[in-house]
């Protein structure tokens, strides 16, 4: 069966899920918190005044609300499986199991995406409604939109690490709270490791690349910590993939390896055994 | 004509030894052999914790296959999973259905995946009496409705095989009586093979052609349900009290009997043997006080097949 069939069976799924209100309340939350507490434009620069809005906006929206977008999406989706019985309906149609993580995974990136324009749709709302209540021009911000889509590419790319670690999560637990509390506790390692533990190497910890796209002290080795998170994303589906596999299929078979035939007489006729 | 005989008399499941433990030391599946032919129901009973769900979930590729080989549509399962699951529908338990989609959603949601198409859609919601439902949830449908419609589901792919695992489960007697009709149907019609598991013989008795028996993991009997009804025959025993049990005895020696502390135990296979065994004793001078013929019925069966 083609990756298509199974995309559209994964995105069949979500209708009339939660997954819709998750993406229109956790995005709106930064923008509303930054319309009733912006900083004053500078004079003389009125574009500026824009830029700070979204950068504050956005870092909080790249280091929390995306880690744990990826966090909820993902156990919502899994558990939309779970709590209808419904996985091993999806392990008896004939899909391959690579297919089926794979939509599951694809449809969790759409999501982000989305959630990502809806973002960015009510920070423009957040700039026009401030524009004209006080008559200043944050909405001159857009002229640097090349600038903005580049950041928002860096904060997708800078989260794939999350996503796949928050999608094995979801895979590997049936309990709607474990992936979740996991999730948060591995989130909370990256300040902490940071600011109390001063830890070197904090910046290579999966949860904090998504605060080097933005801090100027990791200017330098953005496209390194972009290709870390991917390489983690590699590595955590890897391990997603085979343990799934696994679960339900002996190493020997993966490599397609004949069985010896074990002999023996198959008896059709009755018998009383 | 001879291919097309050859084609209804292959065997369409075939497993070889299949052995599985959930845990170290703890035999869930010994050496199980299932054949179920083409063009058969097969009714695979035992009681509940028996293996009756872990011997399909392998089949159906949802369980790691430890040891033993498995063979549906003369294909290995390890190997072509995904050929074999084109052509196989299948129920396993509890409805496997998005509560929070439609009737017709859940189906759109593995149309594609198997490759039916719009008007097969509609035929299935049609044949199993749902395709009025509209816009209302499955949360909101009956427990026979979601069987129902997990029916339709499995019915989707036009398989060539159905395993349904305790399809009448949580069904009132009218539900059970239209599920065993429409299983009658989809044979007759559709040519499917089905296998249906079930914990209550009564319930497959009237529309399974073939029977295994499973206890404990191992397959306590296997064959046509002719078979089974012969086996009965067999186990029948006739009690009886004479006024000289010994001598009665000599009498009935050659008919296998059995001189016990109360009676005397004979086992016949037709009621006209009882008479014939009456009259041997009184054509011998014998007086015979009680006669009981005591027929074993295939519930009877079943449970001693079933019991250690």
């Amino acid at each position: 069966m083609t990756f298509t069939a199974s995309l559209r069976s994964e995105f069949l799924k979500i209708k009339r899920t939660s997954v819709i209100y998750l993406i229109l309340i956790a995005a709106f939350v930064v923008p509303f918190v930054l319309v009733f507490d912006h900083d004053i434009p500078a004079p003389n620069n009125p574009a500026n005044g824009g830029d700070h809005f979204y950068s504050n906006g956005f870092k909080v929206f790249a280091f929390l609300f995306i880690p744990f977008f990826f966090i909820l999406a993902s156990t919502l989706l899994m558990q939309i499986e779970v709590r209808n019985h419904a996985w091993k309906q999806v392990l008896a149609s004939p899909q391959s199991f690579l297919h089926i993580l794979l939509a599951k995974f694809a449809v969790i990136q759409v999501l982000a995406l989305v959630f990502l324009i809806v973002f960015n749709a009510y920070m423009v709302m957040g700039c026009a409604l401030i524009d004209v209540i006080y008559g200043v021009d944050f909405l001159a911000y857009l002229d640097r939109w090349p600038e903005l889509l580049k950041l928002n590419l860096m904060a997708l790319g800078s989260t794939v690490g999350i996503s796949v670690l928050s999608f094995w999560l979801a895979l590997r637990y049936k309990n709607f709270i474990a992936p979740i509390a996991i999730g948060f506790l591995l989130w909370l390692i990256g300040p902490t490791a940071a600011l109390e533990l001063k830890w070197p190497h904090f910046d290579k910890y999966v949860f904090v690349l998504p605060f080097t796209i933005m801090v100027e002290r990791f200017e330098d080795k953005r496209m390194f910590y972009q290709l870390l998170s991917m390489g983690y994303g590699v590595v955590f589906f890897g391990i997603a993939y085979f343990e799934f596999v696994l679960q339900r299929m002996p190493l020997r078979a993966l490599w397609r390896k004949k069985i010896k035939d074990i002999s023996g007489d198959h008896q059709s006729s009755s018998r009383v055994i | 004509m001879l291919l097309k005989k050859q084609k209804m008399n292959s065997t369409i499941i075939r497993t070889d030894r299949l052995c599985y433990d959930y845990a170290k030391g703890v035999n869930t599946l010994t050496n199980i052999n299932l054949q179920v032919n083409r063009g058969d129901i097969y009714g695979f009973l035992g009681p509940n914790g028996s293996g009756k769900t872990t011997t399909l979930s392998l089949l159906l590729g949802l369980l790691k296959n430890q040891r033993g080989t498995i063979e549906i549509l003369g294909k290995d399962m390890q190997h072509h999973r995904q050929e074999i699951l084109c052509k196989v529908g299948s129920l396993i338990e509890n409805p496997s259905l998005y509560n929070h989609l439609t009737a017709k959603e859940n189906l759109e949601v593995y149309r594609e995946v198997y490759g039916a198409s719009k008007s097969r859609l509609h035929e299935v919601l049609k044949i199993v009496g749902l395709n009025e439902t509209g816009k209302k949830t499955v949360k909101q449908f009956s427990l026979g409705m979601r069987q129902r419609l997990s029916l339709a589901l499995a019915l989707l792919p036009k398989p060539e095989l159905l395993m349904l695992d305790e399809p009448t489960n949580g069904l009132d007697p009218a539900g059970i009586m239209e599920l065993r009709s429409l299983i009658g149907r989809l044979r007759e019609i559709e040519g499917i093979t089905f296998l249906i598991s079930s914990h209550i013989l009564s319930e497959v008795e009237k529309i399974v052609n073939r029977v295994g028996i499973i206890y404990k993991g191992r397959m306590r009997f296997q064959g046509s349900l002719e078979e089974l009804h012969r086996l009965q025959q067999q186990q029948s025993l006739v009690h009886l009290d004479t006024s000289d049990n010994l001598r009665a005895w000599a009498v009935l020696k050659q008919l296998q009997a059995e001189l016990t502390e109360h009676d005397l135990v004979v086992p016949y296979t037709d009621i006209q043997q009882v008479a014939a065994i009456n009259k041997m004793l009184v054509d011998n001078d014998l007086d015979v006080y009680n006669l009981h013929p005591h027929k074993q019925t295939l519930e009877t069966i079943f449970m001693n097949l079933t019991n250690d």
